[in-house]
């Protein structure tokens, strides 16, 4: 754990004198990104470097492990239920047929929009 | 006209025709998930990141398509692309009310040479077009080779050699141009011509900035 946190602070370091340079400055929009990005390395490095000591300080507990595991399972399965809102049979059967119609509308609008533009030609004569 | 009609023992090529294969289109903001617990409705950046595949429903209307995809890949790939078929006044509405035979030679010949997006197909009785028929580049779809070779049946004829050699070129063409502002080189005064038709145009800095003649180098 000492070595995961000296990671941290380092980074933490690193970052605030970065921004008081003008090259940071320079892309200051982008800089949140960087700094999330600082921050997820150093996270990763935490973990790492934990996983890389705890064999040495002390047994892998199963029941943690297990629970873990489970966890894991849990997780998953309720991401995959929250995706979407369910609707009934005739409505994915409407909206899938609206999603047609749309497109073909579309394309026709799209078509009319071109036919007004570019050189005009005199087609007649 | 500039059909060729292949026997059903023929093998798949470029500017082969078909009636009637499946164009699938699909909607990113309102994706129909099918699942074993029901229908549900979801964006699909909320499922961007699924690993796993996902079952959807999608609408799909049987259309007319013409290969695009090469001879040498239509032997082996395991996709075969193709393009819609549709009137040709739904894809280019400069013709919508066009009849006159003068006004359509001026469109066929001097409108294919400006707009690639579409390939000009006459009508047929044998092919089944009643009608002018354009292809439309902008609109693909893709069938497995396999089962598209099963269903030659459903082939009613093939560009001629003529023909073919100039949708292949279009196709490449279409998928080769670049897009650029063509009013980039224009004077200012031809700028200020093309403005009054094409009021989207902005001119481009060396358009923008009359010459300084005391600031003039020269």
């Amino acid at each position: 754990m000492n070595s995961a946190y000296t990671v941290d602070l380092r980074d933490g370091g690193q970052t605030s004198q970065a921004t008081a340079t003008d090259f940071w400055r320079e892309s200051h929009e982008r800089h949140p990104e960087k700094v999330f990005g600082l921050s997820i390395m150093a996270n990763v490095a935490c973990l790492d470097v934990s996983f890389a000591v705890s064999p040495v300080t002390a047994m892998p507990d199963p029941w943690l492990l297990e629970k873990r595991r489970r966890d894991a399972v849990v997780t998953v399965s309720i991401y995959q239920e929250v995706i979407g809102r369910f609707i009934s049979r005739s409505e994915a059967l409407r909206i899938s047929r609206h999603i047609l119609e749309r497109a073909e509308r579309e394309r026709m609008e799209i078509a009319e929009w071109e036919a007004k533009r570019g050189i005009q030609w005199e087609v007649g004569e | 006209m500039i059909y060729d009609y292949p026997d059903q023992a023929s093998p798949l090529r470029q500017g082969d025709i078909f009636l009637g294969l499946p164009r699938i289109d699909l909607s990113l903001q309102e994706v129909l998930l099918a699942e074993t617990d029901g229908e549900r409705i979801a964006k699909w950046e909320e499922l961007a990141g699924q690993s796993q595949p996902v079952n959807i429903i999608v609408p799909v209307r049987s259309v007319a398509a013409i290969v695009a995809t090469q001879d040498c890949d239509t032997v082996r790939s395991r996709d075969i692309t193709l393009c819609e078929i549709r009137e040709f006044r739904n894809v280019e509405r400069k013709s919508k009310d066009t009849s006159a035979p003068k006004k359509w030679k001026n469109i066929i010949t001097q409108q294919a040479r400006i707009n690639q997006k579409w390939f000009y197909l006459p009508p047929d009785e044998v092919v089944g077009f009643a009608d002018k028929m354009a292809v439309d580049f902008l609109v693909t779809l893709r069938v497995p080779r396999v089962d598209l070779e099963s269903l030659r049946s459903l082939r009613k004829g093939r560009l001629n050699e003529i023909a073919e050699e100039h949708f292949r070129e279009r196709i490449a063409e279409f998928f080769r141009r670049y897009p650029y502002d063509e009013w980039y080189p224009l004077n200012k005064e031809e700028l200020e011509a093309y403005v009054t038709e094409y009021p989207d145009a902005k001119p481009f800095p060396w358009q923008r900035l009359a010459p300084d003649p005391e600031n003039d180098p020269r």
